[in-house]
């Protein structure tokens, strides 16, 4: 009974112990790497960011330390290509690295190594404490809840790094607000301008969908940007030779629908009788 | 001995046809339209104008004449759904779902069109489509052990449409997508559906129409007057028609929801 006794009161002291201690070990790692951040060290912070992060998976001011060392290690690694070359052409790097950040230098193999989860306490026997709560139960659902925030959240450098480059392309795509229906290309003095007809129309028809009107005056607008400027259109429709047979003039009527519309726009007769 | 020698002179004249001056002023040239017929009448020269402003002249924009715009207000069938190859069954049913998954009973049958399969929006002579909301056609097969394939088509919405039911014309528009936000100014992108609505009622000349606002629930009063107000002046300056020929009116929320309705008599 004693002995049972000894081994319960072990058992919860490691509990208890190893608990505070990791958020004492994470902690020394936070301060540590804020002041290898503060001092400009960003290689060695992400490293202790990256420890701090496996003690303490749910630590946001860590994750944005991480975050910001990654993007302070492109930085300078392209100020450090550049140097040899003259000012304007560093600007025009760090503009294309805003543009296409999917495409970063290539980071060492520890910091593309993914973050384990924190491992869990060697469970206690079950009859541990008696009556109460099962203390591997406990350690099992912490466990699995860091399983479960790891997953949830990218597990290396490239991860973060390729999520934003995702979220800086949704972003420009919902800015822009025409995904495929209309691909414009802008070239020395030539325009450009693709209309994928069938999101541009409803489904077999020649009908326009409401959104498209407001699509077609963007384009009627960017002619007008530039007047003189060369403007090639072209329609590109996707239906399947079933319809084609059955509606044969449904790409030709559609054709027709949508560059009447814009060249009425353009030659300045308002499409309303107003 | 006299002799007498008679002939005929075959002299060829030829007929010239000389070109027209090019140099003839514009106000002395008989004009392809004349006043009442088109907004513009051309009473000197033209070069100054930019290529632009020249070709605009060539458009007719009449109140008594057809835009001629190829952009129509949706009209039947307003749901097209493609039959994929290889799909068969003993019966098939197209549903549509509108945003709310309320199902409307569309068309059923037992042999399966071959490639497309469409619905004109009517259930036992009622018109059951809106302007505004969006609409998902779904086309469920059976097959002979009752087994159930469904496949769904490609949501649609229609900001306008129009159809004729027990005799009368319809246009409708969603004024979500016909007035600015909260404001009685028409949006730019509705103008090319209104002109085409303009031309469908062109079509109907000499019929009465009536102009409906229907007021959503909870839209301020003096709003949907002043909506009212902007149709008015635009159905007045748009068509050549008498005072007593067309009437406007606002209206509490109806069962169609926050459109507007322009109707006349089809024959």
């Amino acid at each position: 009974m004693r002995r049972r006794f000894w081994i319960a009161f072990g058992a919860l002291l490691c509990i208890f112990l190893s608990g505070p201690s990791r958020a004492a070990d994470a902690n020394r790692f936070y301060r540590d790497a804020v002041k290898l951040y503060e001092k400009g060290d960003y290689d060695q912070a992400l490293k202790s960011f990256l420890k701090v992060m496996r003690l303490d998976p749910s630590n946001a001011e860590a994750r944005e330390y991480m975050l910001r060392c990654s993007q302070k290690i492109v930085e300078t690694r392209l100020g450090g290509e550049a140097a040899e070359t003259s000012q304007k052409e560093i600007e025009a790097e760090k503009a294309m690295e805003k543009v296409a950040p999917e495409a970063p230098p290539a980071l060492s193999e520890e910091y593309l190594a993914p973050i384990k989860p924190v491992e869990p306490v060697p469970a206690a026997p079950a009859a541990a404490v008696p009556g109460g709560p099962s203390a591997a139960g406990a350690q099992s659902a912490v466990a699995a809840e860091v399983r479960e925030e790891a997953a949830r959240n990218p597990s290396n450098a490239r991860d973060l790094l390729t999520e934003r480059g995702a979220l800086t392309d949704d972003l420009r795509r919902r800015f822009l607000g025409r995904g495929n229906v209309v691909d414009v290309v802008q070239a020395g003095g030539r325009l450009e301008v693709t209309f994928y007809l069938n999101r541009i129309f409803l489904p077999l028809s020649d009908d326009l969908r409401p959104e498209s009107f407001s699509v077609l005056n963007d384009v009627r607008d960017l002619i007008l940007s530039h007047p003189r400027r060369t403007v090639s259109f072209t329609s590109v429709d996707n239906v399947s030779p079933a319809v084609r047979n059955t509606m044969a003039d449904l790409s030709v009527r559609r054709t027709n629908v949508v560059f009447s519309y814009v060249m009425r726009a353009v030659f300045g007769v308002p499409p309303t009788a107003q | 001995m006299d002799v007498t020698i008679t002939g005929q002179a075959k002299d060829e004249i030829p007929i010239t046809k000389p070109a027209p001056s090019a140099e003839v002023p514009f106000d002395q040239i008989a004009g392809l339209s004349r006043e009442g017929q088109t907004d513009r009448v051309l009473t000197g020269p033209i070069e100054h104008m930019s290529g632009g402003e020249q070709m605009s002249l060539l458009q007719v924009d009449s109140r008594q004449t057809f835009v001629g715009l190829p952009v129509r207000v949706p009209s039947a069938p307003f749901i097209r759904m493609e039959i994929a190859p290889g799909l068969s069954g003993v019966r098939w049913d197209l549903q549509v779902l509108d945003q709310d998954d309320r199902s409307l009973k569309a068309a059923e049958g037992t042999t399966l069109p071959k490639y497309v399969v469409e619905w004109d929006g009517f259930e036992n002579g009622v018109f059951r489509l809106r302007a505004g909301p969006s609409y998902t056609p779904v086309l469920a097969l059976t097959d002979d052990r009752k087994r159930v394939q469904r496949t769904f088509g490609e949501p649609v919405r229609f900001s306008a449409l129009q159809y004729v039911q027990d005799g009368v014309f319809h246009i409708e528009f969603d004024n979500s997508r016909l007035f600015e936000r909260g404001r009685p100014d028409l949006t730019p992108d509705m103008a090319a559906l209104l002109t085409a609505s303009v031309d469908s009622l062109r079509r109907r000349a000499g019929r009465p129409i009536r102009v409906v606002v229907f007021s959503s629930p909870g839209a301020p009063a003096p709003l949907v007057q002043k909506r009212l107000d902007v149709l008015k002046v635009f159905f007045k300056n748009a068509l050549v028609v008498e005072d007593d020929m067309i009437s406007f009116a606002v209206s509490p929320p109806a069962d169609r929801g926050d459109v507007t309705e322009i109707t006349t008599a089809e024959k």
